[in-house]
């Protein structure tokens, strides 16, 4: 793989592993690319196109990166073994990890972030304590990331800002039900108390409250999916039988769709650069799924149907 | 002949001998009784563990299909991250149990993991199969130590038996013919010598 990634933009990235490098060390360096890249586009975009990518990208990644801290934090992960699991995001609404890495416990590290976007983790955490359940604040981060976007979509000029409602309620909506399918597995049979749930799932006009209702109240996932609108059941329909790998693979694969189909009516403009990170991303998951299935031995057949970009794309 | 060292050719000996024999023989009568019951308790083990491990293969089977979907999904980092997410709760008796005096472990479980954490949607199926799988696993290493425990004192109970059949009690036997066969030679040198002295005492009668 190294061999066949060094005279790519990655080879500078994948060079330094050393020869025994397991597929998380390639993971981190096909990010580390690809977090350049967006640094450099989101600095060059125009200001109203910049809130939106963002909070779309960046954002994302860095509530990735705060959850897994948290994570550790929770279950008393040592600050080496939090530290490498962390993504290399540069700072972006966080200045410095190392003050909730270093944090005695959950509840400290939250609330070292005071006066930072993720201050509504502050609220939970009374939540948190009364539960001792870590998916209050988890959840609360994907809210915040979910209003963020919808927030930055507001400061988009008024051409995309449709584009943009149906392309973030898309994204959204998968994840949520996907969300709602893996509480129910996870919490396997447990009652789940609502009041803690309100308001911590973002509701889309494409995944009502009331889809929600029904897949806590027990309706079986093939029945809701039928009942979504398109094009929620042609995504979705692999996660009725289970595999939700492809759910997201196709997620990803119409979300890029769409962006691309929007690009073409005009060029250079939010859509455009969306599709070009968007094509970047999936990339750097498709690399990670192959650093992957090398790393185990995998063949190919294995894991390509999972593959975001098919040759041609 | 080393067996003979130190063996008095007695008839008080011999008896002892005699009673030690049927003592030894009844002992191994038990161990064979012992013998025939691990053998049977074994076969009824090693069918049901057969037959556990083989569902039990079949569903992890799905379970590292699912979590192979798991890691495709969502990169090696976020699993990695997720799972030590959960926390390390399960907690366990172990109490002794006793099939013909054969000690096993008997698990009793205490706390069962319990997931408060948020898992993608493939790493919570592959965690609520697991936990389906649970009790299956506690089964399993139950029965698995049980039959190994039975094994083991069956083959102990097999040693101890042929032992005693073939060393034991053979060398018992061969002292007490060693003793019979002194003592019958001890009466026929008596006899030989009362013969004598009887003939010796003839001639000298007028």
């Amino acid at each position: 793989m190294r061999a066949a990634l060094s005279k790519t933009p990655y080879g500078s990235y994948v060079d330094p592993l050393p020869p025994d490098a397991r597929a998380v060390d390639y993971e981190k360096a096909f990010y580390e690319l690809f977090f350049h890249r967006l640094e450099r586009i989101i600095r060059v975009a125009s200001d109203d196109m910049a809130p939106f990518l963002r909070a779309y990208f960046p954002l994302r990644y860095e509530a990735m990166n705060l959850k897994r801290v948290l994570r550790g934090k929770y279950t008393g992960e040592s600050e080496e073994e939090i530290r490498g699991l962390l993504l290399p995001l540069p700072p972006q609404f966080i200045e410095d990890y190392d003050p909730l890495i270093e944090a005695k416990g959950v509840e400290d590290a939250v609330m070292a972030l005071e006066g930072t976007i993720y201050k509504p983790l502050i609220d939970r955490l009374e939540a948190f304590k009364e539960l001792e359940a870590l998916w209050i604040l988890e959840f609360a981060l994907n809210k915040i990331c979910f209003d963020a976007a919808c927030d930055a979509i507001e400061e988009a000029p008024g051409r995309v800002r449709g584009f943009l409602r149906d392309f973030i309620s898309l994204d959204r909506s998968v994840e949520n039900i996907l969300l709602l399918e893996s509480i129910r597995m996870a919490l396997h049979g447990r009652q789940i108390p609502a009041e803690y749930v309100e308001g911590l799932i973002g509701y889309t006009p494409l995944c009502p409250r009331r889809i929600g209702d029904e897949l806590l109240g027990g309706r079986s996932l093939g029945e809701i999916v039928d009942s979504l609108k398109p094009p929620l059941p042609r995504i979705l329909l692999p996660a009725v039988e289970g595999d939700y790998a492809l759910v997201r693979t196709n997620l990803r694969r119409y979300l890029l769709e769409m962006a691309e189909d929007e690009s073409r009516k005009r060029r250079f403009d939010i859509p455009y650069v969306l599709w070009f990170l968007l094509r970047c991303e999936a990339e750097v998951l498709d690399l990670t799924r192959i650093a992957w299935g090398l790393d185990q031995g995998l063949r190919p057949e294995r894991y390509s149907r999972y593959l975001i970009l098919t040759p041609g794309s | 002949m080393s067996t003979l060292s130190g063996v008095r050719p007695t008839r008080a000996f011999l008896i002892e001998m005699k009673r030690r024999i049927r003592f030894i023989e009844r002992g191994c009568e038990f161990l064979k009784l012992k013998r025939d019951h691990l053998a049977k308790e074994l076969t009824e083990s090693l069918n049901a563990l057969r037959g556990q491990r083989r569902l039990l293969n079949e569903k992890l089977a799905e379970v590292y299909e699912a979590l192979r979907e798991a890691y495709i999904s969502l990169g090696p980092l976020e699993v990695v991250s997720q799972a030590k997410s959960v926390k390390k709760e399960t907690d366990v008796d172990v109490l002794p149990m006793s099939v013909m005096g054969v000690l096993y472990p008997y698990l009793r479980v205490k706390k069962r993991p319990v997931i408060d954490v948020e898992l993608d949607a493939s790493l919570a199926k592959v965690a609520r199969i697991l936990l389906d799988l649970f009790d299956q696993l506690i089964n399993l290493a139950m029965f698995e130590a049980r039959t190994e425990r039975i094994a083991d004192e069956l083959g102990k109970t097999n040693r101890k038996v042929n032992a005693l059949e073939n060393i034991v009690i053979p060398s018992y036997k061969r002292i007490v013919k060693y003793i019979e066969d002194k003592l019958e030679e001890e009466s026929l040198d008596d006899l030989v010598r009362t013969k004598l002295i009887g003939g010796v005492l003839a001639r000298r009668r007028p």
